[in-house]
């Protein structure tokens, strides 16, 4: 044992200097998987995606071929050697440009003089150079490094595919012409040590010229080496890049656009634009975002009509996609470029989408399928289109719409020859959406060169937008707009009119975003919407809410030019769980196109109740190829989450269609996609579960989907039952506060109630703490692989320490198993020997718990084994908690039966700092493990609020008014902030919140919540009457005044 | 005793010159602000909504109350009294809907915020008559609009000359005049094409603010005064505040009044200022008696007869309850009882005190025997000797008083025990 922890020890230093350098990629081009490597082009597969988004009436009503537009694929590269991809239907060249912002195929070289027996020596050895001239009597020489290229690529570092990745290509720049310009390369690609028989490459964009590494294998159908042109000399020659599409999905993207193949091959939307081929991914799709940058900077200074972005980032919206998004919105403006942007196949949860967008100018697109196309691939029947599966949901993060519209997702399009033997191959996402709508924008673009309409950016996306069809059963946060029809929107374009530029920023208090919202966690009460109107001329908005939850405050909205306006949304919602997507539009009839649409989303989740022991049932039915998601509120401390799917069976035992689910957490990651359960599978299984172990607090999101294939079983729809549990021991009030408001409380206790939801154990309640809010407890996702262990410093952990506790768990992929090990350093000994360790075989779920742990360094380490190579994910949780007399609890060691609920009281004596704190009730069973951890919230010395509740107006059953009034209590001064009135959240301003009610009875209950940061707990309830109709309330009468005496004695003694 | 020095004597011409320069640049003497609502039936409205920032005086600080109202001028009322005029800055700079609203009016951002929030239309042609005096039929519609009310239609319209209402405007009047915010003319009649004052506008929307709650920053019930620091205290309906006053707007059953005049147990209504002080308090009491009522202990009301009519008035859950002057529990209340003290809670309407007395016994006292404690009262049948429980309670006049203090003359009403015995007495003496 001591022997493998010193190794161990060893290898923790290796990781942290390796850790240190391993940047993960930012940008990714979609997970497209390829469906199928086709002999031909499956020319009725793309007349269906054409015919169904309106592009074939577009080329009939207009004879556009995208002829004179210039389009940017910012990508993996393309192929230049696909025969589609030669030339437009004029012989004139496909491919004007290629140029790489990667450093895949970069090569530095070396200057040697000319040799004058034509063998030139150099340490990778002799090279012959018989006939090949340079004008200075100088040469420069390197070499292309298999190894050197992405180790994830899809070739496969294997250029020349023998099989081997550790070739080398010798590379020869020469300046024929004029002394020192160096623009000739030779490239000695069949490894034969001679350039004579290598053909001459200049830059691409001069010659146009492509050779090919490796020899191509005539036994097989595929073409055996990897095509490669010039894409930069550097002027003295010092180095070169050479350009290659090692993915292919560059090449499927391009041939969607604009592939000219004749009558045999593919036939691209727009088969007469010309392509500007930009690499700025590598051949595993990733890249970075300098180069993602940098490439859209050089199709904008290249002079390209229209930009072709399929990637997305998988890092989120910190640096790279938002300023992608920026730099989108400046260049198109400046250059009137389009921008058509890829949604990601980050779906289906809700708000899964990263992609950049500029909401003014890019034309964000998702993916969905139609009916014909399933029944054209599969032989499916759906009874209607659907949304591809993948296809990314908005809003983003920070509240801006995606998709724009969809596409069809699933597209059959050029592949280099490598890689399918006839060149061609069916991929499906949103890159192969995005790719047909960057064609149909070049068909417009030409259309409208051809009569003179103006299609300047902003138009184009007002004109998509406007006429796009919107598919049957989803939001517009799933789908945008709708399907694209390129014909009405061409139609459209044609019309006069000037279109506003408005731009909207959404505030609930919870959240601040641009455009849309998204409330996820909590429900909104009031949102305000500021609009800018960036226009030089007013505009005045008709604002309409579509939805009856809905209601704006205002039937118009005037802003000058240049000025802000604002209005404000009340929502009152159905009380029932569900996703509440709203729109709101404005339109100024003046103007021409949508003007405004506002989408204002609500998720009000499911919660787990003790009186239905903690449970959720849904039952529902899902059609053919949709998916319908749900939400579940999650509350702190709870230790198991658990769903299970199952498909109920009809009368003969059948089960009733199939059915997946994906699990996403609280901030929108797939933590989870199980097996289809239900018809047709092998081991009959017709339920499944998942279980998460430790769970973040938060709004978990369930999506159950129906498989297409419903119809090969006769069935149209599936039925499923998904049951949300939770497990280990579950504490009540869920979201309790402790606070102290009058100095002279010293002691405040709190009675809760503790519930056994999973097996019957031995133990009791203990508490802990207590801890700073928030200092307690921490909580992270990370990468592991099997070469390289995990390591967390948890650095000090301090004297007094009641608690130290680690978990991971949670792993992707499920099969992985961690073991986690937990190390103190003696310093003592002068070196790390282990605390504890958690290693059960086959398992990823490990927990180390200490009580009154030892002070001092610790580290914990986790290794991941059963990853087959691959990285795999998981959950890493910590709590140092110290331990101090103040808080107590009341609780025996005891049996406790499964279900079984007992009441323990907690009992905390005020700390002497004012502040937050946290109490932690841990449930600990006889041997020492710990069946949950529950923080419950101590507050000391906050300022304090007073709330006053006005609303004489009321009558039962008419709309009213009631005004709510905030003040510190020490100050009498208004207080702004963020409170809840019977679970709806308000910002206060100026300390006045008048909010519309509707009540029924004579008496209201308005339960006032706030947890503010700025000021102490707040849970108050009042109780509103409803004035008496005409009431006594006359005027003074002498007559009564010793009844009032009286009185006033009775009540105040005086 | 000593001369002024002549640094003294300086510095006294130099105020007197202040003084006279202050008299000569004004060139009148300086009124006390908005002092021609003084008296005027309108004076705690006008106060409080210029304690809350929505009307100003003129600049000769004059309300000038009897004046008319413009159709602009009421637009801005609605757009300050609900907080919109931030939304109003911003919208003078648009041109405006209507066609005689030029860019230079002042009222435009008002009048363009009005509309936007639809409460405001204007006539046919893109007009709006901004200059126009408002009618009290448009005023209703504006401010049903404001407070987003459907027009009531097919309501009786409880004013005498309810034919004379515009149909555009039948709807509105009614819903206002159904929740108490119009009333009429005290002949029974709404006038509505009537030019609507100031006084009048002021009115209407204090009521309108008193009906979505914005009227007041505090309202609770007076637990303590303290005219010499002019400080208070309340009892709100979760919280106990002390407040101090700044300023003379303090006002009593809808008069102007000192701070002394409050009295505990009146309801009252604060409009805070800067540093959180009162600078508008509005003090109410509303009470009432009846006899031979009814009490519902199931419901929770009370009911007496008021002319032909029975009348029922809820009581607060939370109501104090006395039965000969004792604090009872709701189940001690009984079925009937010969009187019935209300104090109203002023914003509902409802009973907040209930002082239920149940005589057995009324008459004029005509002996009292301390030492057997006995009281000889004289009743319609002759004399009744009464004799007092130990526990007795005893009111003279209203105030507390003991078995001893009663005389021969005193008119007694007196309640008995279940033994029988006196354990209540309310005397009243003439003075």
């Amino acid at each position: 044992m001591r022997r493998i922890a010193a190794t161990r020890q060893l290898s923790v230093v290796l990781v942290l200097v390796v850790a240190s350098v391993a940047l993960l990629p930012a940008w990714t081009v979609g997970a497209e998987e390829v469906l199928r490597r086709a002999q031909g082009p499956d020319t009725r597969g793309m007349l269906l995606n054409l015919q169904e988004t309106g592009i074939v009436a577009l080329r009939e009503a207009t004879a556009a071929t995208g002829r004179d537009v210039l389009v940017a694929v910012i990508d993996t590269g393309v192929d230049p050697t696909h025969p589609d991809l030669r030339t437009t239907t004029q012989g004139r060249p496909k491919i004007v440009d290629w140029v790489d912002f990667t450093d895949e195929g970069l090569v530095y070289t070396l200057e040697a003089p000319l040799p004058a027996d034509g063998r030139l020596q150099t340490p990778y050895g002799e090279y012959r150079m018989q006939g090949i001239a340079s004008a200075s009597g100088k040469v420069r020489y390197g070499v292309f490094w298999e190894q050197q290229m992405d180790s994830a690529g899809y070739v496969g570092q294997d250029v020349d595919f023998n099989g081997l990745k550790v070739d080398r290509f010798f590379v020869l720049v020469t300046d024929p012409q004029q002394p020192g310009v160096y623009e000739r390369v030779y490239v000695d690609t069949n490894g034969n040590h001679d350039l004579a028989d290598e053909t001459p490459l200049g830059p691409f964009r001069e010659s146009g010229g492509w050779a090919r590494f490796g020899r191509d294998d005539p036994r097989t159908p595929e073409v055996e080496g990897l095509p490669f042109v010039v894409a930069e000399v550097a002027p003295d020659g010092s180095f070169v890049r050479l350009g290659f599409d090692g993915n292919g999905h560059g090449t499927h993207v391009a041939g969607a656009i604009a592939a000219w193949g004749g009558s045999e091959g593919l036939v691209g939307v727009a088969p007469d634009a010309q392509l500007l081929v930009i690499k700025a991914l590598t051949s595993s799709g990733r890249g970075s975002w300098d180069d993602v940058a940098a490439a859209i900077r050089y199709a904008a200074q290249a002079g390209a009509d229209v930009v072709n972005i399929s990637i997305s980032s998988d890092e989120g919206l910190l640096g790279g996609a938002d300023a992608a998004s920026q730099l989108i919105g400046e260049l198109a403006a400046r250059h009137q470029i389009a921008f058509v942007v890829a949604a990601g196949n980050s779906g289906p949860g809700l708000g899964s989408a990263m992609a950049p967008v500029d909401p003014r100018y890019s034309i964000t697109v998702g993916a969905y399928i139609s009916r014909e196309r399933w029944a054209h691939d599969y032989g499916y029947l759906v009874p209607e289109d659907t949304l591809w599966y993948q296809s990314a949901v908005g809003p983003r993060p920070d509240g801006l719409q995606v998709p724009d519209l969809v596409a069809p997702g699933r597209v059959t399009s050029c592949v280099p020859r490598w890689d399918s033997a006839g060149g061609y191959a069916t991929l499906e996402g949103t890159s192969m959406a995005a790719s047909l709508v960057t064609g149909a924008v070049a068909l417009i673009l030409d259309a409208a060169e051809r009569v003179g309409v103006r299609a300047d950016p902003v138009r184009l996306k007002t004109a998509l937008v406007s006429t796009a069809r919107a598919l049957s059963g989803y939001s517009v946060l799933e789908q945008g707009h709708g399907v694209l029809d390129a014909a009405a929107a061409w139609r459209a374009l044609q019309e006069p009119g000037v279109v506003p530029d408005l731009r909207v920023v959404s505030l609930t208090g919870m959240s601040y975003t641009p455009g849309s919202l998204l409330t996820k966690g909590y429900l909104p009460g009031e949102s305000i919407h500021y609009v800018d109107n960036f226009s030089p001329f007013p505009l005045r908005l008709e604002l309409v809410a579509h939805q009856p939850w809905l209601r704006v405050d205002k039937s118009t909205l005037t802003i000058p030019p240049v000025q802000q306006g604002a209005f404000r949304v009340s929502y009152q919602l159905p009380d029932r769980p569900g996703v509440y997507v709203g729109t709101i539009s404005g339109e100024d009839p003046s103007t021409w196109g949508k003007d405004m649409e506002l989408v204002t989303a609500v998720i009000s989740p499911h919660v787990f109740q003790s009186a239905r022991k903690f449970a959720v049932d849904i039952h529902g039915e899902v059609a053919a190829a949709r998916y319908h998601r749900h939400f579940f509120h999650l509350p702190a401390g709870v230790t198991e989450l658990s769903f299970s799917l199952r498909v109920p069976e009809d009368g003969r035992g059948r089960p009733v269609g199939r059915v997946r689910m994906h699990l996403l957490d609280p901030s929108g990651s797939q933590v989870a996609l199980s097996d289809y359960v239900g018809e047709e599978r092998a081991d009959g299984t017709f339920r499944l579960s998942h279980t998460v172990r430790y769970p973040v607090p938060g709004v978990w999101e369930v999506v159950v989907s129906s498989h297409p294939d419903l119809s090969d079983l006769d069935r149209m729809a599936s039925l499923y039952h998904l049951r949300a549990t939770l497990g280990g021991v579950v504490m009540e009030p869920a979201d309790a506060c402790l606070a102290f408001t009058e100095p002279d409380a010293a002691v405040l206790s709190l009675d809760m109630t503790a519930t056994n939801l999973g097996a019957p154990f031995t133990g009791r309640v203990r508490a802990v703490g207590l801890s700073r809010e928030g200092a307690a407890e921490r909580r992270a996702r990370y990468r592991i692989d099997e070469r390289q262990a995990f390591m967390q410093n948890i650095r000090e952990v301090p004297e007094g320490t009641a608690l130290l506790r680690i978990s991971v768990g949670n792993p992707d992929p499920p099969e992985m198993d961690l073991d986690l090990y937990l190390y103190r350093y003696d310093p003592d000994l002068g070196r790390w020997e282990e605390a504890a360790s958690s290693a059960v075989a086959g398992s990823s779920t490990e927990t180390i718990t200490l009580w009154n742990p030892p002070a001092g360094q610790y580290i914990a380490y986790v290794e991941a084994y059963r990853l087959e190579g691959a990285v795999g994910t998981f959950d890493y949780c910590q709590w140092i908690i110290p331990s101090s007399p103040l808080v107590t609890v009341s609780d025996t060691m005891e049996q406790r039966e499964q279900g079984e609920a007992w009441p323990v009281t907690l009992t905390v004596t005020a700390p002497d700092a004012a502040g937050r704190y946290e109490a932690w009730l841990a449930v600990e069973r006889v041997d020492g493990l710990l069946l949950g951890l529950v923080p419950v919230e101590v507050q000391v010395g906050l300022p304090q609020l007073l709330v006053q509740l006005h609303g004489p107006g009321l009558m039962p059953g008419v709309p009213g008014h009631v005004t709510f009034r905030f003040f510190r209590r020490d100050t009498l001064e208004p207080a702004d902030l963020l409170v809840e009135i019977n679970g709806q959240v308000y910002q206060v301003r100026d300390g006045i919140l008048t909010v519309p009610v509707t009540i029924q009875g004579e008496s209201a209950e308005f339960r006032v919540r706030a947890r503010d940061e700025a000021f102490g707990f707040l849970d108050q309830t009042f109780h509103l009457l409803v004035p008496v109709r005409d009431p006594v309330l006359g005027e003074p009468d002498p007559e009564l005044d010793d009844l009032r005496r009286k009185v006033r004695w009775q009540r105040w003694g005086r | 005793m000593h001369k002024p020095t002549a640094q003294g004597a300086h510095r006294f011409w130099l105020l007197v010159a202040v003084l006279v320069a202050l008299l000569v640049t004004t060139g009148r003497p300086v009124r006390a602000a908005l002092d021609d609502v003084t008296g005027h039936w309108a004076e705690e409205s006008v106060h409080w909504l210029v304690a809350k920032g929505v009307v100003v005086g003129f600049p000769d600080r004059l309300y000038r109350p009897d004046w008319s109202v413009t159709r602009a001028e009421f637009a801005k009322m609605l757009i300050c009294a609900l907080g919109y005029e931030e939304e109003a800055e911003v919208a003078r700079r648009a041109p405006s809907r209507f066609r005689d609203v030029p860019s230079d009016h002042w009222a435009r951002g008002y009048v363009e915020v009005a509309a936007d929030l639809g409460w405001v239309e204007g006539y046919g042609d893109d007009l709006f008559k901004p200059n126009g005096l408002i009618l009290r039929s448009e005023m209703a519609v504006m401010i049903g609009k404001a407070l987003g009310l459907q027009p009531a239609e097919g309501l009786p319209v409880p004013f005498a000359d309810s034919a004379a209402i515009p149909a555009w405007a039948t709807g509105y009047v009614a819903a206002l005049a159904q929740r108490g915010l119009l009333r009429g003319y005290e002949d029974g009649t709404f006038r509505p094409l009537r030019h609507t004052t100031r006084a009048e506008a002021a009115v209407l929307i204090l009521r309108l603010l008193r009906e979505v709650g914005r009227d007041a920053d505090l309202f609770g019930e007076l637990t303590w005064v303290d005219p010499d620091h002019s400080r208070i205290r309340l009892a709100l309906a979760t919280d106990q505040v002390e407040i101090a006053i700044a300023g003379r707007g303090i006002f009593r059953a809808g008069r102007r009044a000192d701070l002394s005049a409050l009295k505990v147990g009146d309801q009252v209504a604060v409009v805070l200022g800067p540093g959180g002080r009162a600078v508008f308090v509005s003090a109410s009491f509303a009470d009432a008696v009846a006899w031979d009522v009814t009490v519902d202990r199931l419901s929770q009301t009370i009911s007496f007869a008021e002319g032909a009519e029975t009348r029922q008035i809820p009581i607060l859950p939370d109501a104090d309850l006395y039965l000969n002057g004792r604090s009872v529990g709701w189940d001690a209340l009984p079925d009937a009882a010969g009187r019935a003290y209300m104090v109203f809670d002023v914003r509902t309407g409802w009973i907040r005190i209930l002082d239920l007395a149940v005589f057995d016994v009324v008459g004029v006292i005509r002996h009292v025997r301390l030492e057997e404690r006995h009281l000889v009262v004289e009743v319609a049948e002759g004399l009744e000797t009464i004799i007092a429980a130990p526990e007795v309670l005893v009111f003279l006049n209203g105030e507390p008083a003991e078995l001893d203090s009663l005389q021969a003359g005193d008119t007694a009403k007196v309640g008995l025990n279940e033994q029988g015995l006196a354990d209540y007495v309310e005397a009243e003496r003439k003075r």
